[in-house]
Formats: structure tokens, sequence, C-alpha cells
């Protein structure tokens, strides 16, 4: 049984030796408990319906049934499960299918232990969860998708300050870079930027670009 | 005419039937002959490139599929060491970066062999990709202007992506240019790719002649696959010109 507080989690990969790898690294986390393990997206269905896990990780390509299809199915039955998409290089079309299927995030599989463990907390908690190592291309790509995760009622504002640090950041700038350009020290610029990450109530980059260009902050040149 | 002659001239004419059917029966043989060589030669590049293509596919998918993941898990598995030492720490730290570079290594390699874009999004998406990694790191600027609406099938996309390709990979290398317009468009029931670029061009006979045709010879042997008619304009220091016209 888990105990109070504990993170009840299941996942899904075709890869054995992947899901190994994952288990060994959770193994030491306490807040984590692995309750489920499916090689496809059939037996994931299956095992969520038995077992009630609050956060899903799944593969995207499985045989039988694909993560896409099963997160389809477990949204619209289990919407309180948190379903992370799980990707190798190069599937930024399917990572869009897997947000539009109802994951509330994904990673690549080579993210790290710090990034795995804080998509799985953040997707706990019904946030989304972008993957660090998201190129622009996919960020503009999700921004564009119907996913829209942002459905808070109360829109925070922004000063004119922000807007323009939140723009130079969708352009890939550094903080040392917009520094430079806007004439503040890059900590002050840190500073923004922290500050525009609560006030979006996002993880990293990657989700002040989705936020940015879903509500108008930033249109991208292409 | 004495019974003699006209017997002489019958003889005559009958030879000339004669020789005349197996003049026309040789004739008619090399025209078919050369048909059908030619119709092995197209034959035969087809084969190549579709094997070609398809290894390409296959070892792409093999990265990404059988190799990508074994990796992924080699990383999960060193970053589940917890170890205190600062020494084991930094060799943790070190292992996971280098496993992330193999992995874009791989990615990059992949893409190569057979771009994701084209596979789910077509050429159009594919080329302007490609054109904008191009743009970011060469001196040579890009530009394309394309129909919105072009609808050919993969085998062709294919044929074209790699066409532009290496059109682009050739003026970088040899043309000294600083401007390569690429126009994709439809026109009747072809499609027509038009590059332009301002450098130095080349002796297209001279280039084909040399090892370096190989490049050229690639060109005109997809666009002979398809069916298809191609030009070049090049001149010395005025630059040059391809045009394709393929059937849809």
């Amino acid at each position: 049984m888990a105990t109070l507080g504990t993170i009840k989690l299941i996942i899904a990969d075709d890869h054995e030796i992947f899901r190994d790898g994952l288990k060994l690294m959770l193994a030491r986390q306490d807040e984590i408990e692995l309750i489920g393990e499916a090689d496809n997206g059939k037996d994931l269905v299956e095992m969520v319906e038995k077992l009630h896990p609050d956060v899903v990780m799944t593969d995207i390509k499985m045989p039988i049934m694909d993560g896409i299809e099963a997160t389809r199915h477990l949204t619209e039955h289990f919407p309180e499960v948190g379903i992370i998409g799980l990707s190798m290089f190069n599937e930024d079309n399917l990572i869009i299918d897997m947000l539009e299927a109802g994951a509330k995030g994904y990673l690549l599989k080579n993210a790290d232990k710090k990034e795995v463990l804080e998509a799985i907390k953040t997707v706990y908690q019904q946030d989304n969860y972008y993957c660090r190592q998201t190129s622009a291309k996919l960020a503009q790509m999700i921004a564009k998708s119907k996913f829209n995760p942002f459905t808070q009622k109360v829109r925070p504002e922004f000063s004119e300050r922000e807007k323009e640090i939140i723009a130079l950041i969708c352009q890939e700038f550094t903080n040392k870079e917009i520094g430079e350009k806007l004439f503040l020290s890059s900590r002050t610029v840190e500073g923004y930027r922290m500050k525009i990450l609560e006030k979006m109530n996002v993880k990293n980059t990657v989700g002040i670009v989705v936020y940015a260009m879903k509500h108008g902050f930033y249109v991208s040149p292409q | 005419m004495s019974p003699q002659e006209k017997d002489l001239y019958k003889f005559i004419l009958i030879i000339a039937v004669v020789l005349g059917i197996i003049i026309a029966y040789f004739i008619f043989s090399i025209i078919r002959q050369q048909r059908r060589t030619l119709s092995l030669h197209q034959e035969k590049i087809l084969a190549e490139i579709t094997t070609l293509e398809n290894e390409r596919r296959r070892i792409a998918s093999d990265l990404h599929d059988e190799i990508g993941p074994l990796l992924a898990a080699v990383k999960l598995q060193i970053n589940s060491i917890d170890s205190e030492d600062e020494s084991d720490k930094m060799l943790i730290h070190k292992s996971s970066t280098q496993i992330d570079e193999i992995i874009g290594k791989m990615r990059e390699i992949s893409n190569n062999l057979m771009p994701n874009t084209l596979v789910r999004k077509g050429l159009v998406s594919a080329l302007e990709e490609f054109i904008s990694a191009i743009n970011k790191t060469s001196q040579l600027k890009l530009s394309i202007s394309t129909d919105n609406n072009i609808t050919i099938n993969k085998e062709k996309e294919i044929n074209l992506y790699r066409m532009v390709q290496e059109i682009i990979h050739n003026t970088i290398k040899h043309a000294r240019a600083t401007q390569l317009n690429i126009n994709l468009y439809v026109k009747d029931n072809d499609l027509i790719l038009i590059t332009e670029d301002n450098g130095i061009g080349f002796n297209f006979d001279n280039r084909l002649r040399e090892n370096s045709g190989l490049g050229l010879r690639n060109l005109s042997s997809r666009t002979e696959i398809m069916g298809g008619n191609y030009h070049f304009h090049s001149q010395p220091g005025k630059g040059t010109k391809y045009v394709f016209e393929i059937p849809l």
C-alpha cells in the first residue's frame, strides 16, 4: 500500500531495458511508488483501470495500442490521471498528437533524473510539463496546436518591461544577451524570468514560449 | 525483252525485296534493342534509388527505435547512482553529457538519412526546415518560394528533396555564391523546380566528365526516373540556373 503523500506511478514502454532503467532510478525515490509496468497501450489501459495510479509515463510508439490512443482513452475515462508522454528524438509531430490527446506533459527519453522527477511531480499537481530540451520549433508547434492548458480565469498582468523580456526569451536570447539589449544585468533579467515563470505558472523557457504565443505576446516570424 | 532478261529482272527484283526485308528487320531490331536497353537502364536506376532510400529509411528507424532507447536506458542507470563522492558525481555528470551528445549526433544522422518532416509533413515543410538550418550556418543565403498546395507522391517528394539538397550542397561547395533562390510551382500538369544562384558558374560538360559530376548525374538520374526533363544554364562568371519539369 502506498503511504499518504506518495505518488503512484505506472510506466509503459515496449523496451524492457528502458523500463528497467526508469525503475532503477525511481527505486530510490521515497515520494514515488512504481505500482505497475506495461509494454503496450492496451495493457496500460487495463492496468490503470485496476490500479488507479496518480501519474502515467508512457512511450508514444508501442505495439498493439500506441501511447496516443491509450492517452485518448485514459483522458476520457480517468481525467484525474496525469499523463506524461515519453519520446525519442525527431518525434515532434507525435508529441503534438500526445498533448492533443490529453497528455499533461512530455519528456525526451534522455532527460536526466532531476527532470524526470520534476515532470512527475508537476503533472501530479495537474500542471503541465514541457521537456527542457524542447527545440524552438517544437515550442512553436505546441503553441499553434489545439493543445491549450491555460484555462485559468484570472489572467495575470504583465508590465511592459516583462512583455519586452518575454518577447526576447521567445526569440531564444539568453539572460546575458537580453541584459545587453536592455541595459540590465543578467541577474536582473534572471529575476524577471523567475517572476514571469511564476506568473505564468510554468516551469521553464518552453512553458514561457507556449504561454506567450497562446496569449498573443509573441508572434513567430514564420 | 528476251525471256532471259525478264528472268534476270525478276531475279534482281526478288533479291532486292529480300535484301530490303532483311535490312528493315535489322533496323527494326536495333531500334527495339535500343528501347529495351533504355528501359532496362531506367529500371536499373529506379531500383538503385529505391534500394538506397529504403536502406536509409531502415537505418534511420533502427537508430531511432533500437539504439536510442538503449542509450537512454544506460543514461537512466548511470543517473540512478547516488554517490556523495564529488569525483563520482563529476564522472556521472560527464558520462550523462556524453550520452546526450551521442543521442544528439544520432538524431542528426537519422534526420540526414530520412528527414522526419519529409515523411510526415511533406516536401515543402521539409525544404523550409532544411533551408532555415542552412541559413543559420552558411554564408550562402537561401530563399524559397513555393505553391501552397503541391500534391505529389512520396517517391517524387523524396527525389525532389534530394535534388534540392544536392543543388544546395553543390552551390555551397563550388559556386562561391552569396544567394540561391529556389522556386517550386505547378504549371499545367508539371511541377517546375527552378534554382538560380549568383555564383561563378561552371562548364557543364567538363563537370560531368570529371568525377565531381557525380552530383549532376544524381540530379539527372532522379529526373529521368520521374519521367521529367531538365536543363542547366551555367556560364563561367554568370551564375547557375537549373530548371526541372516533372510530370505530376
